[in-house]
């Protein structure tokens, strides 16, 4: 978590001196020192109101921590998250189409289906087969952040969509 | 009369092809909606540069308008790039990629994954090579398939296609923005298939030759041809000039300086390039989604509740309000700006000296909206040029490359996502600034009038940013 942090400020930090650069090369060589001035102030101005509205912590929920908190240790952001899917008459049965992880969990999904078919999760490029009558599980881990849409891949039909917060 | 014909038949399409409404015309986002605080930094960002850039302003006398570049020929490279064999060389290609476009979509495996026709068409060409010309410039009124087979026929039969008819200058750009129009239905609503986005190629094509031959190919390229039109737009933000044989390194966005929309038809297209964007991310939303819900129940009304011809009426009317109702915004605060100003100059006029500031921001919304898909989809490319039709060939050696979309980190696209909106919304100001300079009457005035133009500039820079920060409803 140090390391994202850390690289969210360099990248505020080069973004300025990229910025800055840029209105360096492009200054005619009889501009004032007050421009310069400017821009800096200007510059640090936003920067500044960056850092304000940031948010101390790191923006998805976290996991809560037992012991003290420790960046070598891998379990403690990663958890294993379940989610269960009914498929029924080609659409997903009553209930949350979105399913919410952490980067770093592992998640299991259980996908019950009345029919045969391919479940199929984008981004990740998961497929799994549906059994009639049978549940099956997929499970990964949740490496890539982003919003990933999964569907039945045979029909085409949009069941919903796995968020992985950073 | 041919022309009418063929434009008749294209008005028709959207009724011919069937879909629901649905995400896009391929690829999919994969971006998470902006977070809230990032959002409302983004904002606030917005208006407080604004403000400053006009504020730098106030007491100074701006001599922008000539700016500085640098000479690129001395570099080998760009000698290379004018002689004429590369050029012939970049022509031949550009044909070639669309007759085999059209080709693997009329007998090539009808699947867009494996094709090679939709990954090159929505992704390599629509946003690729749209932002390679804002970068580099218009390369497009060289390369322009149909402009080079024009040539061609015109050498080949030793004469010049100047038209059969005068070209009403009374249509303007309309031409132009019909086709926009319907490009954009058919990438939203279209449900383009391999198949299917040949035919259009193909109809596409021959309306060229109808227009050609029916008004000369001047006119035609400059009033008429969607692409000539929107990348002669985009091409004015590039960091490279070509003058004179020569080419030059200058700032972006500096080529929309000093100059202003020929035709209110240009307007309505350069807002529709934002609204376009806007309409497709807006449809996303959860307010956006449940106003579509209402304009279906409304079409479904005179069309059969749940009809597909009413959703996709439905579909058409929401997507002609777009660009209207970023007009409505336009003129509206164009006119505040008209009065506090002081300006005895024709609402009109004004509308069409400020049009080009609304350039980068329209920019940045592609940008910002779409960029993602070059990397998920673009990857895919290198497989499949092995076997572009998707026969089992390997001409390459690629063609057993995994599908690998390169998924950004959320959090750098994020951060990408605003970081552009807020560079399109600073060159926006800047150049609304230089042209109020340039219209209106006195220095002072030009300052009054920049208020209404800042919450302009900052309306739609939000509406983008907002757009972006919704939680994503539907696929």
């Amino acid at each position: 978590m140090i390391g994202q942090g850390f690289l969210q400020q360099l990248r505020g930090i080069s973004r300025q001196i990229a910025f800055l650069a840029y209105f360096v090369y492009i200054l005619p060589s009889d501009m004032s020192l007050k421009f310069i001035l400017y821009i800096l102030g200007a510059l640090i101005l936003l920067g500044g109101l960056f850092f304000a509205f940031r948010p101390k912590t790191v923006q998805a929920p976290q996991s809560p921590v037992v012991t003290s908190e420790s960046t070598t240790s891998a379990n403690v952001a990663n958890k294993v998250k379940t989610f269960e899917l009914v498929v029924r008459d080609n659409k997903l049965a009553p209930g949350p189409s979105t399913l919410s992880v952490v980067q770093g969990d592992d998640v299991v999904i259980k996908i019950a289906s009345d029919v045969n078919g391919e479940f199929h999760l984008h981004g990740y490029d998961k497929f799994v087969d549906l059994e009639k009558d049978a549940t099956v599980e997929l499970k990964f881990n949740a490496n890539l952040s982003g919003r990933f849409p999964f569907e039945l891949e045979d029909t085409k039909t949009d069941l919903g969509a796995l968020e992985v917060n950073p | 009369m041919a022309r009418l014909l063929s434009f008749l038949f294209i008005i028709f399409l959207p009724f011919i092809f069937p879909g629901q409404i649905h995400a896009h015309a391929f690829g999919q986002l994969y971006n998470l909606p902006v977070p809230f605080w990032l959002y409302l930094y983004g904002g606030a960002a917005a208006i407080i540069v604004s403000f400053l850039v006009i504020g730098y302003f106030f007491n100074k006398d701006s001599n922008l308008e000539k700016y500085p570049t640098v000479n690129l020929s001395k570099l080998g490279l760009f000698s290379t790039l004018t002689k004429p064999w590369f050029v012939g060389f970049l022509k031949l290609a550009s044909v070639f990629l669309l007759f085999l476009t059209i080709a693997c979509g009329l007998v090539g495996e009808n699947n867009p994954t494996v094709n090679f026709n939709m990954t090159f068409f929505w992704v390599i060409f629509v946003l690729g090579f749209a932002y390679f010309v804002a970068i580099f410039g218009d390369l497009w009124t060289i390369v322009n398939p149909w402009k080079v087979l024009t040539d061609f026929i015109e050498k080949a039969f030793g004469k010049n296609l100047v038209g059969i008819i005068k070209y009403p200058k009374l249509l303007g750009y309309l031409p132009a923005f019909t086709f926009y129009f319907l490009f954009i239905w058919l990438e939203l609503f279209g449900q383009t298939m391999p198949f299917s986005l040949s035919v259009v190629l193909l109809i596409y094509t021959l309306a060229n030759a109808f227009g050609v031959v029916l008004i000369g190919r001047e006119n035609w390229f400059k009033y008429c041809e969607f692409f000539s039109v929107f990348f002669r737009i985009l091409g004015k933000i590039s960091a490279v000039e070509a003058r004179g044989g020569r080419f030059y390194l200058r700032v972006p966005f500096v080529g929309l300086l000093g100059g202003r929309a020929d035709n209110f038809g240009l307007v309505i297209f350069i807002l529709f390039m934002l609204s376009s964007t806007a309409f497709d991310g807006f449809k996303s939303t959860a307010v956006g989604a449940a106003a579509v819900r209402i304009l279906v129940s409304f079409t479904g009304i005179f069309l059969g509740q749940g009809s597909f011809l009413a959703v996709q009426t439905a579909g058409v009317l929401g997507l002609l309000l777009s660009p209207l109702i970023f007009l409505y915004l336009y003129l509206m605060l164009l006119a505040f700006a008209k009065v506090l100003s002081g300006s005895t100059q024709p609402l009109k006029e004004l509308a069409l000296d400020f049009a080009f500031s609304l350039i980068p921001i329209a920019f940045v919304y592609n940008v910002a909206h779409y960029y993602t898909l070059i990397l998920t989809e673009g990857w895919n490319m290198i497989r499949i040029i092995s076997d572009p039709f998707g026969f089992g060939w390997n001409l390459f050696g690629t063609s057993g490359l995994a599908t690998n979309p390169l998924i950004v980190s959320a959090n750098i696209g994020w951060h990408l996502q605003v970081g552009i909106i807020l560079v399109g919304h600073i060159a926006g100001v800047y150049l609304a600034h230089l042209v109020a300079l340039r219209v209106f009457p006195s220095r002072k005035k030009a300052l009054m009038s920049q208020l209404p133009m800042l919450v302009l500039m900052v309306m739609y820079t939000m509406i983008g940013l907002w757009i972006l920060a919704q939680p994503i409803v539907g696929g």
